[in-house]
This record gives C-alpha cells, structure tokens and sequence, in this order.
C-alpha cells in the first residue's frame, strides 16, 4: 500500500476511533454540543437522517430498542453497510477490487430510494403507529 | 477512462455506484443531496446494464459530486455549530473577579 493511501486509512481509523468514543461516553440528548440536524431546525419536520446520534449513542451502548426509536432506517441498513465495508476492507487486503453484487443490482438503489423516501414523509405523521418512527418521541 | 474505444471490445468496468456513499450522507449530514446521490446511484445501475457505458460514468460522476457536496456541507454545518455553541459558551461563562 503507497504511503499517502496508508496514512488517509490511519487518519480515517482515528477519526472514527475518537467519534466513537464521544458517542459512547456522552448522551446527545444531555449535552448541546451536538449539532443538530439543520432541515430540522428550519422546517420543524424529521428528515430521514433525524435522531442518528442519539441512536448512535443507544447503539454503542447495546440499546436496540432505544436506537430504533430515534431512527429505524439507521439500524435496518446497519447489517447492509456492514456487509459492504466488510467487502472494501476484503479487498484493500488482496488487493482487488471486490464488490458486493447485491450494491449493483440494477433495483437495489431503487428500492434503497423508495424507503428512504417513504420514511422520510410517513415518520412526520403525527398520529401513532406512524409517530413512532419519528425522531423526537 | 478512455471512452473512444469501438465497440466490440470488452466493455469498460463498471463505473462506482456511490449508494452507500449516498446512505450515509442521508443518515448522517441531514441533507437532501443524499437523495440525490440515491437517484443517480439507480442511472449508473440501469444505464450500465442497459451498455450506455458512457452514460453510466456521467451518472457515477454525478452521483459523486452530490455525495461529496453533501458530505462536505454536513461537515461544515457541524463545525459551525459547534464553534456558535461555543463563543455562546465563553460569552455566558460566569466571570469570577478577584
């Protein structure tokens, strides 16, 4: 591996480490040093990334249940992103360009956009069972 | 990437489709510019299987600039944040006098 490549992977490797880090120690919802989401703060509305940190912060902290409170989306592709690093690390390691086909499919990134967007618009119904995917309950 | 080949040769590798790229962006920086990245993330897809090789690579191009746009202004967002929230800090930090 070339020197400039090995040193952007061991800048990366910090910069997560030291996230990580932050959102286990400290609660989101405690301290106001987190930023917080700006389509939020300017419409009033969850948009499909709302309540991430603090779902971060229950995950990093074994809380399932909490997580997928504050963002369902966030912990149902966990599994996928996890999968597909899995494959760019693989391959960084041998040496080739390894993908995961399924990233590739020609609907993958349809579907992928289907629920992004109808999460986005049915988490801003403010009437249960809806409400329960909001960020903010 | 040479586009100018003649057809008949091997087709070019499939241009980076950026979806994963594009979820993140949606997950964390809070920004439309993911569901962009999403969109063109389906053209590079479709249009690669369909041999529009050299469409496939506009839309791969496309994809990343939307991802790295909406990347780059989550960042900036939260590093403004975070310096707002603290000059307010310092500004209100009880002043002791000796």
């Amino acid at each position: 591996m070339p020197l400039k490549k090995s040193l952007y992977f061991a800048l990366v490797t910090i910069v997560i480490a030291a996230l990580a880090f932050i959102y286990y120690r400290y609660n989101p919802v405690k301290y106001g040093l987190f930023p917080k989401c700006p389509f939020y703060v300017l419409t009033g509305f969850n948009c499909p990334g709302c309540g991430s940190q603090r779902a971060i912060h229950c995950l990093l902290n074994g809380d399932f249940k909490g997580a997928s409170g504050y963002n369902l989306l966030l912990v149902v592709s966990l599994p996928f992103l996890s999968v597909h690093f899995f494959y760019k690390i693989k391959s960084a390691l041998v040496k080739k360009d390894l993908r995961w086909k399924l990233i590739y499919h020609p609907l993958t990134p349809k579907v992928v956009f289907v629920v992004a967007v109808v999460f986005w618009v049915v988490r801003n119904i403010p009437v249960l069972p809806f409400s329960y995917l909001a960020a903010n309950h | 990437m040479d586009l100018t080949q003649p057809s008949g040769q091997m087709p070019p590798p499939r241009p980076k489709n950026w979806l994963v790229e594009s979820i993140l962006v949606t997950l964390f920086c809070c920004l439309p510019f993911g569901i962009v990245g999403i969109v063109n993330s389906a053209s590079v897809n479709s249009r690669y299987d369909a041999g529009d090789y050299a469409g496939a690579l506009s839309a791969s191009q496309q994809a990343g600039k939307w991802t790295k746009i909406g990347f780059w202004v989550g960042l900036a967002v939260c590093v403004l944040y975070i310096l707002f929230v603290f000059i307010i800090g310092v500004s209100f930090l009880p002043r002791y006098s000796s």
